[in-house]
């Protein structure tokens, strides 16, 4: 019986439990309920839709984990993805433009930083501003009109090719993911990151350059928005205004499905990974299901509100125990 | 006797499969001061953290009144009349006085939410029970996070007395008081005795608990070792009881081996709370800074480290400057122990490993990637090196007692290599044992040709482990004593 309970405890002890246990739950269930589910096809789907959410939601973990949050993501992958097609379109070296759209998303990420250490803003008033400023210079430069006719082949090939069986967005996450866990459990950048998070004048005390990291997070945080602008453009083969509209939320939410807390001081990269896959698998379960598509808002809230829920009440007891 | 308030019976804790309290008995009556005695991990804490339903016992009851209750949260032990004064404030630094007092309880015109509040009432309230009861002289309207400390409790214990507690629970009161201070607290306790409140009494002077407790409990590794009215106590019988044996040194002997210059200060000023300070720190020595709250000592320390700003005036450590900043203090091998461990020490959300490694990182790194083994067994060294109650390096530092976390801050600057260490009240809410403990690794550290400064407000302490002192009063260097030399009377009369 001991040891029973004490395996319990260990698997209830595991950051991030709930969202698993809801994962299994979700994924058996659809099994069950549609048969086209458990394709291979139908899976890659799923997952390809969660590209966008997940890579968002990497840097977002990095950002929530520091104590911070990020608006203006959902406006940084709008704002790349324009840049991209209008360089493109106007007869630059693709590659170049690949690569100045990634130091645009570090700039955008370091304006950010500076605005929240430097002049000392509240993160949500410093991204909800650089989050509309972006937002409507998009619409500005694009009058409201999408660009059209990325169709060149290396373009893509980021957001259509395969490497193998296995689509070369997918790879390009999984290689972020890799990217993102190291920084975060391995590496001094992280370890900081987190105690800032946890006690900003403790972490000032012993030495570490609070702004600096702050800064740095950003930055990282515009670059991989920067890389999901140019996997967007590429799947859509246009900038489209409204490109990467309400991204923040979707990012905020897989972060903390997966475990993540939004008072700062303790993340969790792979739950993140999770909760990206989570939303998209149950949106794609839910068009298996033909449940309108105008109910696919509420579950997934629901499901945030029920996984967050789940961790609450496991923190709780453990810390009660 | 008087009638009996409160009854704690058999109390059991485990913690996982740790067992913290092993069969307690406690039993409060009207109008009794119980002073509560145990080092750190005899399980005081815990005791009274049932009392208020932070934690469930395992297993044994609690009566109140000879009626059986179920203290399942903070709010039903509220509603039971226990109150409890943290060694850890919990005020709200943005509310004032008035609003700290009333929180939660506060007056209004009519009832509901969204009832217009009487603020003028309630400052004139919260002003009877501040300089009428407690005879403390404070603007009510001043938000706390521009009052001192010791204010700060004074409102505190004022809330205790507003909401008319009938067990009122004091953990540390007197940690940061001074000696006035300390008279108005004991003088308030006499008075909410005469009303009849029950009072429990932690603290770790003893001679405290001689004086204000009518009957004294000793805990011991989980169990009550010892029990009985304070006038049949002496402090050899509290100390045996705690410790299990007679504590000889609480000041560890230590031969001090005076080299060569290791810190200098000349005519240091910040322009604001001290000027015109200067001294100097050899290897292997132990020197002591105090003086009265509020007299620039902590700021002097805090100076040197870099977090304040030097206006003028020079520092040096092994004949060279360094630049004026928490970073070039560190590269200076300068270590800095904040007082208020929980607030500016620790990282609470984390395990041991990492609030011990934070400081050095770097050394624990290859090609960048931090060496969680290496880490952990660090950590492990340190555990054993220091003798560091806990489970392991994994373990949360929010649960580890407070002189366990001061050895894992020491260990943190001692593995970062520092030569001088600022340490800012290192021994404050910590208990006698633990102190020593505390003394002893100081002791270890000045054999090792570190140097040491310590802000203390304890005169006895600073004369018990300092080689010199300099005592301050009013941002200036009033005296400087050989330790050996000086008594707390000397002290007292330079700093006050």
């Amino acid at each position: 019986m001991q040891s029973k309970n004490s395996v319990w405890k260990k698997v209830a002890n595991i950051d991030g439990i709930g969202i698993i246990f809801v994962y299994l739950a979700v994924f058996v269930s659809l099994s069950i309920a549609c048969p086209n589910f458990l394709k291979f096809s139908n899976i890659m789907v799923g997952i390809r839709q969660a590209v966008y959410t997940a890579i968002v939601g990497f840097a977002m973990t990095f950002v929530i984990s520091l104590g911070g949050i990020d608006l203006s993501v959902g406006s940084t992958v709008g704002i790349s993805g324009m840049v991209l097609a209008a360089m493109i379109l106007g007869g630059q070296n693709i590659y170049l433009a690949i690569l100045a759209v990634i130091f645009l998303g570090a700039f955008i990420g370091l304006i950010n930083g500076i605005l929240v250490t430097k002049l000392r803003m509240a993160y949500f008033i410093a991204t909800l501003g650089t989050m509309s400023i972006l937002r409507g210079m998009i619409y500005v430069y694009t009058k409201g009109i999408p660009l059209y006719g990325l169709k060149y082949p290396e373009i893509q090939f980021f957001g259509q090719g395969y490497i193998g069986p296995v689509p070369v967005p997918i790879i390009i996450t999984l290689l972020l993911l890799a990217l993102s866990c190291y920084l975060f459990y391995k590496t001094r950048f992280g370890r900081y990151t987190v105690s800032i998070g946890s006690n900003e004048d403790a972490a000032r005390l012993v030495g570490i350059h609070v702004d600096k990291i702050k800064i740095l997070v950003f930055v990282l945080s515009g670059v991989f928005c920067a890389i999901a602008g140019i996997i967007l453009a590429s799947r859509s083969e246009a900038a489209v205004p409204t490109a990467g509209n309400a991204y923040e939320m979707d990012a905020i939410a897989a972060t903390v499905i997966g475990g993540t807390s939004m008072s700062g001081g303790k993340g969790n990269m792979m739950g993140t990974a999770l909760g990206a896959i989570l939303m998209a698998t149950i949106k794609n379960g839910l068009s298996l299901l033909n449940v309108n598509t105008f109910w696919h808002q509420v579950v997934i809230g629901l499901f945030i509100l029920f996984a967050v829920a789940l961790d609450g009440f496991a923190t709780k007891r453990a810390e009660k125990e | 006797m008087k009638e009996v308030v409160l009854e704690m019976k058999d109390i059991h804790k485990s913690f996982g499969s740790v067992k913290v309290l092993k069969g307690v008995d406690l039993t409060l009556r009207r109008g009794e001061v119980l002073g509560l005695i145990g080092e750190n991990g005899a399980g005081k804490s815990t005791m009274i953290k049932i009392l208020c339903g932070i934690y469930k016992a395992t297993s044994g009851e609690i009566r109140m009144h000879g009626k059986k209750v179920d203290i399942s949260d903070a709010q039903t032990a509220r509603k039971l009349g226990i109150s409890t004064i943290y060694q850890e404030l919990s005020v709200v630094p943005e509310l004032n006085a008035a609003q700290n007092i009333f929180l939660n309880r506060e007056q209004a015109r009519g009832k509901g939410l969204f009832a217009g509040l009487k603020e003028k009432e309630m400052e004139k309230a919260a002003e009877d029970i501040l300089s009428g009861q407690l005879k403390v002289q404070m603007d009510v309207r001043v938000p706390l996070k521009r009052v001192p400390l010791a204010q700060k409790q004074m409102v505190e214990i004022a809330r205790t007395v507003s909401v008319d507690a009938r067990i009122i629970i004091m953990d540390e009161p007197t940690a940061s008081l001074q000696a006035a201070e300390r008279e108005q607290l004991f003088r308030v306790i006499g008075e909410l005795k005469a009303k009849g409140c029950s009072m429990i009494f932690i603290s770790h002077h003893l001679e405290e608990l001689l004086e204000i407790c009518d009957t004294i409990s000793i805990l011991r590794d989980g169990q009550k070792v010892d029990e009985g009215p304070t006038a049949e106590f002496g402090m050899e019988r509290i100390i045996s009881g705690m410790v299990g044996k007679e504590l000889k040194n609480k000041y560890p002997k230590r031969k001090s081996q005076i080299g060569e210059v290791l810190l200098q200060a000349e005519k240091i000023s910040d322009g604001k709370v001290f000027e015109d300070i200067s001294f100097t720190l050899h290897q292997g020595e132990i020197l002591g800074i105090v003086g009265l709250e509020g007299c620039g000592k902590n700021e002097v320390i805090r100076t040197l480290f870099g977090e304040r700003k030097l206006k003028s005036g020079s520092i040096q450590v092994k004949g060279k400057p360094y630049p004026n900043t928490i970073c070039g203090a560190m590269e200076a091998d300068i270590g800095f122990l904040p007082a208020e461990r929980k607030v500016e020490g620790l990282f609470l959300k984390q395990d041991l490993a990492w609030n011990m490694s934070i400081a050095s990182l770097e050394k624990l790194c290859r090609y960048r990637t931090i060496r969680r083994t290496q880490e952990n067994q660090t950590a492990g060294d340190f555990i054993k090196r220091l003798n560091i109650k806990c489970s392991g390096s994994a373990q949360r530092i929010a649960s580890l007692s407070g002189g366990n976390q001061q050895k894992v801050m020491l260990s943190r600057w001692i593995l970062a290599d520092a030569q001088v260490l600022l340490l800012e009240e290192p021994t404050r809410g910590i208990d006698i044992h633990a102190k020593t403990e505390v003394y002893e690794t100081i002791g270890a550290c000045v054999a090792e040709k570190k140097g040491v400064i310590v802000v203390s407000s304890e005169e006895e302490e600073v004369i018990g482990i300092c080689d010199r002192i300099l005592v301050m009063k009013h941002g200036k260097a009033v005296a400087e004593l050989e330790a050996a030399k000086a008594t707390a009377e000397e002290i007292k009369q330079y700093a006050v």
